[in-house]
């Protein structure tokens, strides 16, 4: 009986520890990230279990000196986007942009110049007019080419890899943030046990 | 890798979530006579530990390496970041000198597993982790015999290991690097919810396993 007693103690015990695990590791943790599309930047937020982060507080501040830039807030799918401001496209400044729901939970992103800057030169061209630029090209298209028409075209295939690549940077994004897996866990569990098992083969007795 | 709050050598940010101060040493910090010797004093402890570890142990010392490997997964919030379980007080307490070979293994398969710390700073965490627990072993060991002291060492033991750790470890940087004190405040400081945690969690270990289990404890064969 007494040892029926342990097993149940012990079982409950293990079963309060691995309720614990997942919740005591991922609370608190809202992601966010955020990636350049042509002159906007666009992010998305979301809890750790995939709800969206709705009508939560942007923040996006200059990385170096934590000045802030400019505030929005996310739609009801928890995403936001912001025009790239002039002042940090001139300074060249880092964004990290800071996702505040209100409750404690916060979560960052640092988006580095390169990323949204592109190349210099053409970037400069593409401020002026963001939108038009598709139109533009096509209708130079018809006309004689030139160097200009091919920055126009260089942009404009610019703008679509940016559009067709964002799931996949979001989908890196995304699994960067992964921690361990279960599988990690659970393998390092086996390494060690395995790891007894050959100690104490060494360490036995051949004679008995 | 985004944040600088904290003296950013010692710290190993989760990218874009918060930050969690880890009891690891990540690589590429350390000068390399502190590598060289902390990677000597684990060899030598490690052989120790084994050389003393009793055929029947065994297991109990993997169980023991496996909780420790999984413990630092658990994150405890604190302000804006979090910092993990360590629980080589409970080790030290249970283990004694098998602590060195059950913290080196799990400290291996969280290098190689989570990436936390790495293989070329294996020797110095494994003695900054292991050291403490072995202090703790014979600082808290006569007191577990008496029933009445157990809770007390219990906590004690889990308690100190961390802060102990956690002077190591600053010890470790301001001796590559330097400002031990700046380093050793923010270090301290931010285990400091860990160590009260630990403290309770070995406490409550302890006497359970002494009421359950007490050979584990080994109270009765050693005097």
């Amino acid at each position: 009986m007494l040892i029926l007693k342990k097993i149940s103690i012990t079982f409950c015990l293990l079963v309060a520890v691995f309720c614990l695990l997942p919740s005591i590791s991922q609370a608190h943790k809202v992601r966010i990230f955020a990636y350049a599309e042509g002159n906007t930047i666009v992010g998305e937020t979301a809890f750790s279990g995939g709800r969206a982060a709705k009508d939560s507080l942007i923040i996006v501040q200059d990385a170096a000196s934590a000045k802030p830039l400019l505030t929005c807030r996310t739609d009801d799918h928890g995403q936001f986007r912001f025009q790239i401001p002039e002042e940090a496209r001139k300074g060249q400044l880092n964004l990290r942009i800071i996702i505040n729901t209100g409750e404690g939970h916060r979560g960052e992103w640092l988006l580095e110049a390169a990323e949204y800057l592109g190349d210099g030169e053409g970037e400069s061209v593409s401020t002026r007019d963001q939108k038009s630029v598709a139109e533009v090209a096509l209708a130079s298209m018809t006309t004689k080419p030139s160097t200009t028409d091919e920055e126009l075209i260089r942009r404009v295939v610019e703008e679509a890899m940016d559009k067709k690549l964002s799931p996949i940077k979001r989908m890196l994004a995304e699994s960067q943030n992964k921690g361990p897996s279960l599988q990690d866990i659970l393998g390092g569990i086996g390494y060690i046990l395995g790891l007894a098992g050959i100690i104490a083969y060494i360490k036995s007795n051949p004679k008995g | 890798m985004n944040e600088k709050y904290f003296p950013p050598q010692i710290i190993r940010i989760e990218i874009s979530q918060h930050k969690v101060v880890y009891m690891h040493i990540s690589e590429g910090i350390l000068s390399v006579p502190i590598l060289i010797s902390g990677g000597a004093l684990t060899a030598a402890g490690t052989a120790i530990g084994l050389k003393k570890l009793d055929y029947d142990r065994i297991m109990g010392v993997a169980i023991l390496a496996a909780t420790f490997f999984v413990a630092s997964l658990i994150h405890v919030p604190l302000g804006p970041g979090s910092v993990h379980l360590v629980l080589n007080g409970l080790l030290g307490v249970v283990l004694g000198w098998a602590s060195f070979p059950a913290i080196l293994t799990a400290l291996l398969l969280q290098a190689i597993f989570f990436q936390y710390g790495g293989i070329v700073v294996l020797g110095v965490n494994t003695f900054n982790m292991a050291v403490p627990a072995l202090l703790c072993f014979y600082l808290v060991r006569p007191w577990l015999a008496r029933p009445k002291f157990r809770p007390l060492a219990g906590f004690v033991g889990g308690f100190l290991s961390v802060f102990l750790s956690s002077l190591l470890m600053a010890l470790a940087l301001a001796l590559s690097d330097s400002g031990f004190l700046a380093t050793a405040k923010i270090v301290v400081a931010a285990h400091l919810p860990v160590m009260i945690i630990e403290g309770f969690i070995t406490m409550f270990t302890v006497s359970f396993l002494a009421r359950v289990k007490p050979e584990i404890l080994q109270l009765e064969s050693r005097s």
